[in-house]
């Protein structure tokens, strides 16, 4: 019943129009090879990611929570949440962060081969 | 950063509960990163960058939340050079769990010889399998989950007791300076608290914007909008649009917000020039506790407004809403409430340099209200922008003054006053977005028309509060302070 589309036009607005990061980030030794092409596939990429994996199991996740078992002292996350997680390390999402420290290879790699 | 900055949005917009789960790991990541040694790096960066393992931050104790120098948890050195730590932490997000094949946990702790408060607390790395060298999991330590504690949101994420008991744990940083290596990840952390908020605020608004097109309920105050229905839907209403701008308005202000504290973490981190590097340094440094604070607090603001426009079925758990407000709670409180927020800033990051980082910001302001101060149509913008930062630099200055008499004038004005800088940092970005938007508004492109409106919005309609907020901060301490304890 409830939905979540990633706000793509707005974010392409103020990452390319207002702070206009592609030749903010030429500047930037580590990040100079990211083209605009690039930003806005990972940004699709993760709406689809985001909309499709992660927000159905927004609410039943709510519902259910989180289970310990007091003998073992494990914890079970609720149902899809563990399955969501293999997904998101599959595709190499965790790595985008540490692009900030690293660079942007990962994003020119993983998502747009042709740089 | 700037690009992960929008996936974080996204993120948190679809699932909060969920990505706290990954979204821990970052700051271990980072923490590790910039204090780890040469060994600890090699062992655990690589597998909390491809998600293999996740990451915690294990601080709070049942005694001690906001005053860490209260911490009791300790630290016994051993002959190898490790450390055996026994205490018990609480509220630890994502302590224990499922998704991930290990799990490592950034506990503070004090060791035997170390002076009272702050300055004897120490940061360990205490994973939950101790690996082997070649990075393969090894043996179970002794840090475990006692329970789960019971909370008003976040249902899907695992907030853990944990105990330790003789745990095996590395010393990150060196020994007492724990704090110095912990503030890396706290910093990480606020700026991901205020993501949260920002994702909320948005999927709370999409929700809500659906629900006023497709309700009907009642006629227009100014003639039937929708002949062929029975009632016309409710976002003819004034103010259900008020609700559904309020929360449009704090998304996309915390968008253009965001975005430019992430691109200044790239430029602080690897900018070429040293000078550039610093003033983005500065700049993240000041912005941070408003990214925390002002965000988490429109988030509530935004989200409940957003379950409003729902009427009844906003309460009820089955239309969503609610659980958007539930756990938009949090964020108010955790990484720090957002009252310290505001001594953080007001205290450490304005008085204490006398406002020189708040001038960085200042300076980007007043040279956009000297570049567009002729532009008849941005007088609308540029005049109240320009005010304003008047009106703040008045407002230190006048805070810095009583507080040489009275610390207690800092803490007394301290959360109005993070609010005022908040405002004054939404309306420069939405001061420069009117600017794009009015360039482009006969493109045909409605998304310029939208944006202006908005820009409007904010300007009428929530940015004026600031005025209230000003005559709070100046009300200085006596009204809080003067009744005795006994009497309240």
């Amino acid at each position: 019943m409830s939905q979540y589309v990633a706000p793509l036009r707005d974010m392409r607005f103020v990452l390319h129009e207002l702070l206009q990061v592609e030749s903010e980030l030429k500047q930037l030794p580590q990040h100079a090879e990211i083209d605009l092409d690039t930003i806005n596939q990972v940004l699709e990429e993760g709406g689809k990611f985001t909309s499709k994996v992660l927000f159905p199991l927004n609410h039943s996740g709510d519902r259910e929570g989180c289970r310990l078992d007091a003998a073992t002292h494990a914890v079970s996350t609720p149902k899809g949440f563990k399955e969501a997680y293999r997904q998101y390390v599959e595709a190499g999402w965790p790595a985008l962060r540490s692009t900030a420290v690293r660079g942007c290879r990962w994003c020119c790699t993983t998502l747009s081969p042709k740089c | 950063m700037v690009l992960y900055n929008s996936f974080s949005e996204m993120l948190n917009a679809a699932n909060q509960a969920w990505y706290m789960y990954p979204g821990l790991s970052h700051g271990a990541y980072q923490c590790l990163h910039e204090h780890g040694t040469a060994e600890q790096k090699r062992l655990y960066l690589p597998k909390l960058v491809s998600g293999e393992w996740t990451g915690t931050m294990c601080l709070t104790e049942a005694h001690c939340g906001t005053d860490l120098g209260l911490l009791r948890s300790k630290a016994e050195p051993q002959a190898d050079g490790s450390y055996k730590i026994t205490g018990s932490k609480i509220f630890i997000s994502a302590g224990e769990h499922d998704m991930a094949a290990n799990i490592l946990h950034l506990v503070l702790a004090r060791l035997p010889d170390a002076p009272a408060g702050t300055k004897g607390i120490s940061l360990f790395l205490v994973p939950k399998f101790i690996p082997a060298a070649d990075g393969s999991v090894g043996a179970r330590n002794a840090i475990t989950c006692g329970a789960i504690e019971e909370k008003m949101g976040i249902h899907g994420n695992s907030t853990c007791q944990m105990n330790l008991d003789a745990a095996t744990g590395w010393i990150i940083g060196q020994p007492n300076k724990g704090l110095n290596a912990m503030f890396v990840m706290m910093n990480a952390a606020r700026l991901g608290v205020g993501m949260q908020s920002l994702g909320l605020t948005e999927v709370a608004y999409q929700n809500a914007l659906v629900y006023a097109k497709d309700r009907v309920q009642m006629r227009s105050l100014s003639g039937v909008k929708a002949p062929n229905l029975p009632a016309d839907p409710i976002i003819v209403h004034p103010d259900v649009r008020r609700m559904l701008l309020t929360a449009k308005a704090y998304a996309e202000g915390g968008r253009a917000f965001t975005s430019f504290v992430a691109l200044q973490i790239d430029r602080e981190l690897s900018h070429p020039d040293e000078g550039a590097r610093k003033d983005a340094a500065d700049l993240v440094t000041l912005l941070t506790p408003i990214v925390k604070a002002f965000i988490t607090d429109n988030g509530w603001i935004a989200t409940s407004e957003a379950m409003q426009v729902y009427g009844g079925h906003g309460y009820i758990a089955e239309w969503g809403m609610e659980q958007y407000v539930r756990d938009a709670r949090i964020n108010m409180i955790y990484e720090g409430t957002n009252t310290i927020q505001s001594l953080d800033l007001l205290g450490r990051k304005v008085l204490m340099d006398n406002g020189a980082k708040l001038k960085k910001f200042g300076a980007l302001v007043q040279a956009f209200v000297e570049e567009n101060g002729t532009d008849e149509a941005m007088s609308e913008f540029v005049t109240p922008l320009g005010e304003l930062g008047g009106k703040l630099t008045k407002l230190t200055m006048e805070i810095g003054m009583k507080s040489f008499q009275n610390q207690d004038e800092v803490g007394a004005a301290a959360v109005p006053y993070l609010r005022v800088v908040g405002h004054l940092v939404y309306a420069y970005f939405f001061a420069r977005m009117a600017k794009l938007a009015l360039a482009k508004l006969d493109s045909g492109d409605g998304f310029y028309k939208a944006k202006l409106a908005t820009a409007r919005f904010y300007y009428a309609r929530l940015l004026p509060e600031t005025a209230m907020l000003i005559r709070q901060a100046r009300s200085g301490a006596a009204n809080l302070l003067d009744l005795e304890a006994e009497l309240f």
